[in-house]
């Protein structure tokens, strides 16, 4: 995937559901990357244009979402993009907030309040405002 | 040892073991040093290991403060052969005692005895109290050991329900996130072609199919109500299926599969449940393969078939080979890998009730090598329900 301007990044080892989110935000005009882990996700991000918000799963191999806010907050650019906690774990809300997310959204997650969110960081792609 | 001094031991040690904390290191510990306290002067107990060949030091206590003394090197050795009991056979040293401990009918391991300064021997009625106070530690390790094996069963059951409900929980928020946004898409315009977003809900919905399939098995098969329907058939076509449904599931783009050895073999099995056994083999081959090839390799040796499937994954460490075939046991990390970790333990019950085994032929950092052997023209005999009665 080449750079973009303005596209969110969706984090999940879930093949399936990472696709499904992409998806959905595609076809309601977002753009979005894609990374299965934490290490892919710094990965793209020290080889893409940085994005406006990270939508992130918590429990990923090899490294997992705890890694990769730590990882994540040794860098000041990177660590000015907000990131979204995407979870189904019991506990979620605290770990986001303990973990610096800017907010939270619990699995099977609500589409209307993913596009509320995203809605919020994210601009759509120049054709479609 | 008086009598009534002796008697006054056995019935403290029955009230020490029996109020002792249930936990067992902690219940070994205190009957080691009970032991000492009451008989001299430092006391060792050592289980069997799981082959019954060697001792394991599970406890070592010494009386305090006159078990002080020097203890024989051997005596607190943490492995020694099961059939040197201890060392003191070899010894023939009189300030030693050593006596089985049983639970139940079974022995288990042993108690032993040394006596460190003023050297002072054992005497019969020594060993005749161990024997007692042996007889007393081994009906409360039984009941720890009950206990903790019980507590890690609870354990296990907890853990695989977390599992389990995350497990069924990703398919179907995908499933979720395609309707919502179908929802979305369709109502903005009707006609808007959403067949690439139906085939990957239908994807999603049998994936979780599958694993809903896997829970009902393990259910069915732990209740014994799984019945074989053998029927005679080509294996190689069977075979062929299992390969075919992979390459479709794959666009043929992952892993390759290839299939070698015999071209035809007759047999009478059960079609769907060595299907199973295939599947969920490669299946597996195909999940710790790192995208390699996994090879089905057919042979036939008399009256049996042998299915090997190869695979050239991560191997599998030594600690988790033994746990293998049981349930709910998945030997890699379990975030890297989906699934429950029941398809080995389902296969295993299909073989073995089939008349059959399968067994880890080998593995290494190189891959892995599982190996299923079954009678190709089953006796009623052989032919078991599958069931697996003990939780």
């Amino acid at each position: 995937m080449g750079p973009c301007e303005g596209c969110a990044l969706v984090v999940d080892d879930d093949n399936d559901l990472r696709e499904a989110i992409r998806d959905a935000l595609v076809v309601e005009g977002y753009d979005i990357g894609e990374a299965r882990d934490g290490q892919e996700a710094l990965a793209y991000l020290r080889s893409h244009d940085l994005p406006p918000l990270i939508l992130l799963d918590w429990n990923m191999a090899p490294m997992d979402g705890a890694r990769f806010m730590a990882e994540v907050s040794k860098d000041c650019a990177l660590s000015a993009i907000p990131v979204v906690l995407l979870s189904a774990c019991v506990g979620a809300a605290e770990k986001a907030i303990r973990h610096g997310f800017v907010g939270y959204l619990p699995k099977p997650i609500n589409l209307d309040a993913l596009l509320s969110i995203i809605s919020r960081y994210c601009l759509m792609r120049a054709n479609e405002i | 040892m008086a009598s009534e001094s002796a008697f006054r031991i056995l019935a403290l040690a029955s009230r020490a073991f029996a109020t002792a904390d249930i936990e067992l290191s902690a219940l070994l510990a205190r009957i080691a040093r009970y032991t000492a306290d009451a008989i001299g002067d430092v006391c060792a107990i050592r289980f069997l290991d799981d082959d019954r060949k060697f001792l394991d030091l599970v406890a070592l206590e010494r009386k305090q403060p006159e078990g002080a003394g020097l203890v024989p090197e051997w005596f607190a050795r943490t492995r020694v052969q099961a059939d040197d009991l201890g060392g003191a056979a070899e010894t023939g040293a009189l300030d030693v005692l050593t006596v089985p401990l049983r639970t139940g009918e079974n022995i288990v391991g042993n108690i032993a005895l040394s006596r460190t300064s003023p050297w002072w021997p054992y005497t019969i009625d020594d060993q005749g109290l161990l024997e007692e106070l042996a007889d007393r530690a081994g009906i409360a390790i039984r009941g720890a050991r009950l206990h903790q094996e019980l507590k890690l069963a609870l354990q296990t059951r907890d853990d695989f329900l977390a599992t389990a409900g995350h497990e069924l929980k990703t398919p179907l928020a995908a499933m979720l996130m395609h309707v919502q946004s179908l929802q979305r898409v369709t109502r903005r315009d009707p006609t808007a072609n959403v067949v690439d977003r139906i085939d990957k809900i239908a994807n999603s919905g049998l994936r979780l199919e599958r694993l809903v399939r896997q829970l009902l098995d393990v259910s069915m098969i732990t209740a014994g109500k799984i019945r074989l329907e053998p029927d005679p058939f080509d294996l190689m076509d069977l075979v062929g299926d299992v390969v075919a449904r992979f390459v479709e599931a794959s666009d043929g783009v992952s892993t390759p599969i290839s299939v070698r050895g015999e071209t035809r073999v007759d047999g009478c099995w059960d079609w769907s449940r060595i299907d199973q056994v295939i599947t969920n083999l490669v299946a597996n081959g195909m999940k710790y393969g790192k995208g390699k090839p996994v090879a089905i390799d057919v042979s036939v040796d008399e009256g049996d078939v042998i299915i090997r499937v190869i695979d050239q994954g991560i191997g599998i460490d030594t600690e988790h080979q033994k746990k293998l075939f049981e349930r709910f046991e998945r030997a890699a990390a379990t975030r890297e890998f989906s699934g429950f970790g029941l398809g080995l333990w389902i296969a295993r019950q299909i073989v073995e009730a089939s008349g059959g085994r399968v067994v880890l032929e080998s593995t290494s950092t190189d891959g892995s090598v599982f190996n299923v052997r079954l009678p190709r023209w089953p006796s009623n005999e052989t032919i078991g329900e599958v069931s697996h009665g003990a939780v």
